[in-house]
Parts: C-alpha cells; sequence; structure tokens
C-alpha cells in the first residue's frame, strides 16, 4: 500500500475542483477582503462611525496629495473651507496654503489626519462623516447579518428536514405543515410584520441581534422542505439500514449519514441565502426599519440616497449599493460554482 | 435451544401479503438458505428478522445485538462520504471501554480476518472493487460480534469468480467464530455448495424446508420442483 498516495473523499475532489475554478477564487478572495476589512475597521478606518463634522456636510472625495512643487513629500491633504454659491449649494474651496500631513500608526489608527483637517477618501455624508469607515464599519453589520441568520436558519432547517424526512408519518405532516405556514406569506411582508412585533426600545445589538432572528424565521422552511424529500430517499440507502441494524441512535444517522449526503445542495444553497440575507437586511434597513443610525449597514447608508438631490450633488452616497452588489455577486458566485464542483453534471 | 425464532410472522403492504404467516428456528452453527424468486418475501423477511420493519403478526425472539447483515449491493451499504475507518468505528460505537489504539489494533485484525490490507483504513468506499466493499461491509458486521449473520443476496451482485472467493471466506469465518448464517439468495447452485439447510420462499409463504440433500433430491411441492428445474436444467 502506498501511503504517500492522498485518498480523497468525495468533498475533498469537489473542493479541488472549485479551486481550479477562477473566477469562483477570485471571488471568494474578494469575499475574504470585505471580511477582513470589516473586521479590521477599528484600525484601517481612520474615523470612528458616529465621528461627525458639520462644516463637512456632503463633502467630496479628498484627494491625497503626494507631491509638493515637484517634490516627492510626505504624503498631506489641502484644507478645505465649506461656502456657498449664489444658488446655496455647498462648495469646497481648495486652500493650496495650509497642508495637513497625514498621520499614521497614530491612536490605534492605520492614517488619519489630526484637526482642523478632515481625510474625506471616498467623501462625507450629510453630517460629515467619513464615507469609507462607514462603510467599513457597515460591512461589520451586512455581512455578519448573512452569516448569522444563515447559520441560524439552516441549524434549523436541516434539523428539521432531516427530522421529517427520516422519520416520515406524522412527525413529517406536522413539521411539514409547520414549514408551509412559514412559506405562506410573501417573504418581505413576513419580515415587515415579524419587525413590528419586535419591542421599539430596543438598543442596537438587540436590534441587530432581532433582524437576524426575523431573516432565518423566513428561510428555514424552504431549506427543510428539500433536506426532507432528500432524507426521505437517503433513510432508504442500505448504510442507513446498516447502521440502525447496528443500533446507532437515530439522531447520529441523521447528523452523520443523511445531512452529510445533502451537503453539495446544502453548501450552494447556503451561500446563495447568505447573498439574499444581505439584500434583505439591505431592503429592511432602507425603509427604515432594520440597523438605526448612527449605527452604520449598507442598507441604512443607501437609505441616504433615497433622495434624488442629495445623490445628483453627491452621488458618493451610493457607494454601499456598489459594496452591496459586489458581495451579493461574489456569493452568488462562489455557491454556483460550489454545486457545479459537487455536481459535475 | 434455538438461538433465533421466527413464530408465524406476516406483513402485508398495501393490501398485498409480501410475507405470509413465516415460521423458522435457528440453532446455533445452523446454515440456513431461504431461496425464492424475486418478490416472493424474502428481504422482507429478512428485515423483519433485523428489526427494521415490525411485523403486523406474529413473533421474532432473538437475543439483543445477536444478529447483523450483510446487504446485497455493495455499492449502496458503505456510506461514500466516509473512509474506511469511520465506517468501522460504527460497529464499535456502543463499545466505550475501548481505547483509541483497542479501536484501530480491533479494526486491523478484523481486516486482515477478511482478507484485506490493514493499511486501507484512510481509503475510501469508491476505491474499492464490489468484492473488497462486500468484505468491509463483513468486516464491519464481525465487529459488533454478532451469533448470527444475515446474509441478504450478498455476493449476488458480484461476479462468479468473487462470489467464490467472498463464499469460501464466510465458510472460513463461520468455522473460525462459530457463526450461524441466514443466507438468503435467488442462485440455486451457489446455494447447494453454501448451505446445508434450505427454505424454499413463494408468494411469502415458506413452502418447504428440510435438509439441503433431502430437499434437493426429493422435492415436494411443485414450486421447488420448478425451481430446480430452472437452475439445473434437470427434469425430476
Amino acid at each position: 500500500m502506498n501511503s504517500a498516495v492522498k485518498h480523497r473523499s468525495r468533498t475533498q475532489s469537489a473542493f479541488a475542483a472549485f479551486r481550479a475554478s477562477r473566477v469562483a477564487m477570485l471571488c471568494l478572495w474578494c469575499l475574504v477582503f470585505l471580511y477582513a476589512m470589516a473586521l479590521g475597521a477599528d484600525f484601517i478606518c481612520p474615523y470612528s462611525y458616529q465621528d461627525e463634522d458639520r462644516n463637512f456636510s456632503y463633502c467630496p472625495p479628498t484627494a491625497i496629495e503626494f507631491m509638493d512643487h515637484g517634490h516627492w513629500v510626505r504624503p498631506f491633504v489641502y484644507k478645505r473651507t465649506m461656502t456657498f454659491d449664489a444658488v446655496h449649494r455647498r462648495v469646497y474651496v481648495v486652500d493650496r496654503a495650509v497642508k495637513y500631513p497625514l498621520q499614521f500608526f497614530k491612536h490605534g489608527r492605520l492614517f488619519s489626519v489630526d484637526r482642523p483637517g478632515r481625510l474625506y477618501i471616498w467623501g462625507a455624508d450629510a453630517r460629515g462623516r467619513d464615507m469609507f469607515s462607514r462603510i467599513w464599519y457597515g460591512a461589520r453589520i451586512s455581512l455578519s447579518i448573512g452569516l448569522l441568520g444563515v447559520a441560524l436558519s439552516f441549524a434549523i432547517g436541516l434539523l428539521v428536514g432531516g427530522i421529517a424526512g427520516y422519520y416520515g408519518g406524522w412527525v413529517d405532516g406536522v413539521l411539514m405543515r409547520i414549514c408551509e405556514m412559514f412559506m405562506m406569506i410573501p417573504g418581505f411582508y413576513l419580515m415587515l410584520a415579524l419587525r413590528a412585533a419586535v419591542p421599539e426600545n430596543f438598543n442596537s445589538v438587540q436590534v441587530y441581534l432581532s433582524v437576524v432572528v426575523i431573516l432565518s424565521l423566513i428561510g428555514w422552511a424552504s431549506l427543510a422542505r428539500i433536506i426532507r424529500g432528500m432524507a426521505l430517499s437517503l433513510r432508504e440507502r442500505d448504510y442507513v439500514l446498516a447502521a440502525k441494524t447496528l443500533g446507532v441512535p437515530d439522531i447520529v444517522i441523521i447528523c452523520k449519514h443523511i445531512l452529510p449526503q445533502t451537503i453539495s445542495y446544502s453548501m450552494a444553497t447556503l451561500m446563495l441565502t447568505v447573498s439574499s440575507y444581505i439584500l434583505a437586511e439591505a431592503g429592511l434597513s432602507v425603509v427604515g426599519l432594520g440597523i438605526q443610525d448612527p449605527v452604520p449597514s449598507w442598507g441604512n447608508l443607501l437609505s441616504d440616497a433615497m433622495h434624488i438631490v442629495p445623490v445628483i450633488f453627491a452621488p458618493w452616497i451610493l457607494l454601499p449599493g456598489l459594496f452591496i452588489f459586489i458581495a451579493v455577486m461574489c456569493f452568488n458566485v462562489v455557491g454556483d460554482s460550489l454545486r457545479d464542483a459537487f455536481d459535475p453534471v | 435451544m434455538n438461538i433465533l425464532e421466527v413464530h408465524n410472522v406476516s406483513k402485508s403492504f398495501k393490501g398485498v401479503r409480501a410475507v405470509d404467516g413465516v415460521s423458522l428456528g435457528l440453532r446455533q452453527g445452523d446454515n440456513l438458505a431461504i431461496v425464492g424468486e424475486s418478490g416472493s418475501g424474502k428481504t422482507t423477511l429478512a428485515k423483519m428478522i433485523m428489526g427494521l420493519i415490525t411485523p403486523d403478526e406474529g413473533v421474532i425472539k432473538a437475543g439483543r445485538g445477536t444478529l447483523q447483515m450483510v446487504f446485497q449491493d455493495p455499492v449502496g451499504s458503505l456510506d461514500p462520504l466516509w473512509n474506511v475507518r469511520s465506517i468501522l468505528k460504527e460497529a464499535l460505537w456502543h463499545n466505550r471501554t475501548l481505547s483509541g489504539r483497542q479501536i484501530e489494533e480491533k479494526m486491523a485484525s478484523m481486516l486482515t480476518k477478511v482478507g484485506l490490507s490493514s493499511g486501507i483504513l484512510g481509503r475510501f468506499p469508491h476505491e474499492f472493487s464490489g468484492g473488497e466493499r462486500q468484505r468491509i461491509a463483513i468486516a464491519r458486521c464481525l465487529l459488533a460480534c454478532p451469533r448470527v449473520l444475515l446474509l441478504d443476496e450478498a455476493v449476488s451482485a458480484l461476479d462468479t469468480l468473487v462470489q467464490k472467493q467472498i463464499t469460501d471466506l464466510l465458510k472460513t469465518l463461520k468455522q473460525d467464530l462459530g457463526l450461524t448464517y441466514i443466507f438468503i439468495s435467488h442462485n440455486l447452485r451457489l446455494v447447494r455448495r453454501f448451505s446445508d439447510k434450505i427454505a424454499v420462499m413463494h408468494q411469502g409463504k415458506i413452502v418447504e424446508q428440510g435438509l439441503m440433500p433431502a430437499v434437493l433430491e426429493a422435492p415436494q411441492h411443485p414450486y421447488t420442483r420448478q425451481l430446480l428445474q430452472a437452475a439445473f436444467y434437470t427434469h425430476l
């Protein structure tokens, strides 16, 4: 027996096939980057998410200057002052006489500018808060809410589906009727109804958790139904019968024999569900029922862009939408490629 | 004293009596063949004996943990996502007193007993041939220390040469471990070589049973005669 030969399970072969797909790997790395930035927001961003300066309302993106009179110098930004023009529009005037050098590793942040200078790489919102910082702090909420919601709804969905399919009979009947009750109501309205049931005096953490619970309550039912169908056929397999005759407890059989067989379906669905949860959170936040200001999420950042006038004069407040797009697209591509890798036919 | 007692057992599926009033008695060391065409109720009877389905009527008496079953399909009886180590370990799941090393040793020695190398523990089912898989399935059953082994068409999916190898292995194991066999098959030629008792099933009933030579030489029931004719091309 050659011990150098690597013996691969089907799962391992599938991941090898996934790694061979360039687009999927690019998207995966893109997601890794987004999550890393979200995790490191405290260090990477120049400001905290609630650091505001009303003198810089809708300040356009600031250029970081590297050259001064044709010489390389330490990076700096010019002073800007807000004035109003004849029709009372904000105009930011660059004052080339005053420079604010970039400070590195000051106050535990990668880069910042000393007051009264302000650094707005991607512009500022209505209250003069840095969009760059708010987007990465918002990524924490938006990206984690998808994962947490999916973890919760998959835990419920897999278990309910596995139990219903494995036992069949009246257990199956009762569990599936409950599923159908959840699937009967259109998703977004169910979400609004559930959100209405959440007390109004919740703090931001409680709101966050309630959004997670709301999202997972919507998503588990359809998954449970599909897993149930798979479990119904899987329970007739000989290796399940063999495990039964060995006296292995039912719950162990469900978790170790039945559910792992559904991996090709559930891995792909998991990724696609994350993206739909990110969108759902954004939807909830855009209509003002999700995460509440000043805590940013991509959804509530985008709710600032609901009115046409600010979008015309400060198009950078649409940036969170781009990030939602990137994240959702990456999750979808990764999900699709995972499905192809597990099910090559 | 019978090691397994099946008393007047029946089972219906949607009005069709798959097994109809079957009685069997098995003594220690017996090697009983149950033969019959497909749909005669052999597998239903086997599943009832194993406790996988409950009979509508009748009683089955067997001590706890005395029975293990080898399935027909060598592809389906091993979980494709598990390696041999996990597959075999499952048979020892209830045995909490064994240390990790004892388990490894037990598994390795069982693999040698069924004629496989002990180095295959890290491999996956799709890397083996049908015969090898059936050996793994047999090893799994034997690790659970049964007294009766129920072989449900255990060699039917294999080609003739491998059939011979596996039946030879089963004979050796029977002697070494003092096992009792119920060998379910539709293949009379194979059964004649392998078993020493026979029960003929037809439409859910056992129409004839007895010692192998007696039944083969002087079949009483017309169906048995038909079956023998078909298998050995002889007119009786």
